[in-house]
């Protein structure tokens, strides 16, 4: 069955991605994005939690009672962002306070909530946990893209070191002002999408109206 | 079995796109004969201020070449000052769009969109004359590939492509806009003169400056190349009104706009809210874009009362911009971008309330 799990831990990366295909957790994939180690981080939190949070629902899935289930998830995945936030204060203090609200802001993660409802209620333990493992990477996949294209473009360097030398500085780059602002990260997601989709044409969403053609 | 065909409509005016495209480039053609002329002037002025031409810079190159005497610009020196300045950003941007745009025809089989040439004449015209070779490059190809061939196409653009490069890059290169090297780069902004006098020292500012009014209306000071001159703007807004491209509604309802939203803040009063209306109208590259750009039929209202929305919602977020937001001060660029977008809503809005009254009429 190993091949299953495989499966179910491969397939959030380009098949059945959170952000390119679902089209989840786009807000924090904006505000994260600028610089590639808040990206790098903020994938490894959302990555544990989301794993942690699938094992912990998956595990208790047959005692939730229906109606307050949603509550429940929210409780487990709650603590796990604290644990998260707290680890990050305790030894990666510098970079959680460049990611401020946006640890906190997990919880609204519409992926962590969205993978404990869909999947892990429905799954076992150890499925739920490459699921989120898989899902966690899927997006963080996207957000190290899009963050390694801002960060490059915006100020020359990747991981906070410079690799090409601004005009300010005397060399011939010029940095690109846009590319630290919310837009580009639309601009950048949607092109990977379009490219994505491109690639695979099955993704491509069949349009909600169609002009013309009406049958009568 | 297919009845309705959803195509075009069957409607025929005397207007086509090959009549539309020859009066614009007719009407933008006293805008770019007053542009080579003043950037010129300003541009032997400033090296005259200078003492001299700057070292390494290009332009100042290309008029040494012609042998100019700068201490006593007169009528022929300052026609090739201007050239010098307007033709290679003219030009780097037709290579650039152009390029772009015949990889899009290709890729898609379709006709090379000849509206490109109106594009890089606006997008010339909205640039500072000092701008950097790269900066034609990276906005002009950022037009023709999101705002043309991606999101529009000639009649179909919901932003005017010309507006989408100026905005990518005054957004992209905040400082390296800064005007021309040798141009009063005052408060480190790009564009008029008249606009960073002001936020620094109010209209005495403008007037110790030696500028006043009519300066500003003609056009004889520091800003982006094509848009000093009110009154060449007005000569091409007549061309387009006259050819019925432009709506008056939507110029007028600007003017309301203006004067609405500057009077208001002229009661509240103290700093740029003193600002009278006839200077909002003459300061930056407002006159120009509100002619050029924002009349645009493919990207304003189409009804009438729309228009007139349209036009007013554009006065005063204009004034609102200017007056509140320091990091604007020549805000058209920005509004424009907002007001273009919300044409299809206010068409929308206006239709719903004609349906309305209809209904309520038919009892």
């Amino acid at each position: 069955m190993a091949n299953k799990y495989w499966d179910t831990l491969t397939r959030p990366l380009l098949d059945d991605n959170p952000v390119t295909l679902q089209i989840l957790g786009i807000c924090s994939a904006l505000a994260v994005t600028t610089s590639l180690d808040t990206a790098l981080v903020m994938t490894v939190a959302v990555t544990c939690v989301l794993a942690l949070s699938a094992v912990a629902v998956s595990l208790i899935r047959n005692h939730i009672p229906h109606s307050i289930r949603i509550i429940v998830q929210i409780t487990i995945i709650a603590s796990l962002v604290i644990i998260v936030d707290l680890v990050l204060k305790a030894f990666f203090f510098e970079i959680g306070q460049r990611l401020s609200v946006f640890v906190g802001l997990i919880v609204t993660n519409c992926i962590v909530l969205g993978r404990a409802e869909g999947f892990a209620m429905r799954n076992s333990v150890a499925a739920s946990f490459f699921d989120g493992i898989g899902n966690g990477l899927g997006y963080g996949l996207i957000l190290m893209l899009v963050g390694a294209i801002r960060e490059f473009f915006g100020r020359g360097s990747l991981f906070g070191k410079q690799i090409l030398i601004p005009v300010t500085q005397g060399g011939g780059f010029e940095p690109l002002h846009i590319m630290l602002l919310p837009p580009s990260a639309f601009f950048i997601i949607a092109g990977i999408i379009w490219f994505i989709r491109r690639k695979r044409p099955q993704q491509v969403e069949k349009p909600e109206f169609q002009h013309g053609g009406e049958e009568s | 079995m297919t009845l309705i065909n959803a195509t075009t409509v069957h409607i025929h005016s005397g207007n086509s796109i090959g009549r539309i495209r020859r009066l614009r480039l007719l009407a933008i053609i006293p805008v770019l004969i007053a542009a080579v002329i003043n950037t010129g002037y300003q541009y032997l002025l400033a090296v005259q201020a200078n003492g001299g031409f700057l070292a390494g810079e290009w332009r100042g190159g290309l008029v040494q070449f012609f042998n100019i005497d700068y201490s006593s610009p007169g009528g022929a020196s300052i026609v090739i000052a201007g050239l010098v300045h307007v033709i290679p950003v003219f030009a780097i941007a037709m290579l650039a769009g152009g390029f772009c745009e015949r990889l899009f025809a290709d890729n898609r089989n379709r006709p090379f969109d000849k509206g490109i040439l109106y594009t890089a004449l606006l997008f010339t015209l909205l640039m500072p004359p000092g701008v950097a070779v790269f900066h034609i490059i990276f906005g002009m190809a950022f037009a023709i590939i999101v705002a043309q061939g991606i999101f529009g196409g000639e009649g179909r653009a919901f932003l005017n492509p010309a507006l989408v490069g100026v905005a990518i890059v005054q957004i992209s290169f905040p400082a390296a806009l800064t005007s021309h090297p040798l141009w009063t780069g005052l408060n480190g902004y790009a564009g008029s003169k008249e606009l960073a006098l002001y936020h620094q020292q109010n209209l005495e500012g403008v007037a110790w400056s030696g500028l006043d009014w009519w300066q500003a209306f003609l056009g004889s000071s520091q800003g982006l190349m094509g848009s000093t001159s009110v009154l060449a703007v007005l000569l091409g807004a007549m061309v387009l009104l006259y050819g019925r491209i432009a709506s008056w509604r939507l110029l007028a309802g600007q003017l309301l706009g203006v004067i609405l939203a500057a009077s208001v803040f002229n009661l509240l009063g103290g700093g740029i809210r003193d600002l009278p209306w006839y200077w909002h109208l003459v300061m930056g590259s407002y006159a120009f874009a509100a002619v050029f750009i924002a009349t645009d039929p493919s990207s304003s209202a189409a009804t009438n009362a729309g228009r007139w929305a349209q036009g007013i919602l554009l006065g005063i977020l204009l004034v609102l911009m200017r007056v509140l937001n320091d990091s604007h001060p020549d805000s058209v660029i920005p509004v424009l971008l907002l007001v273009s977008m919300t044409a299809p809503l206010i068409d929308h809005i206006v239709m719903w309330f004609n349906i309305r009254r209809r209904e309520l009429n038919r009892g």
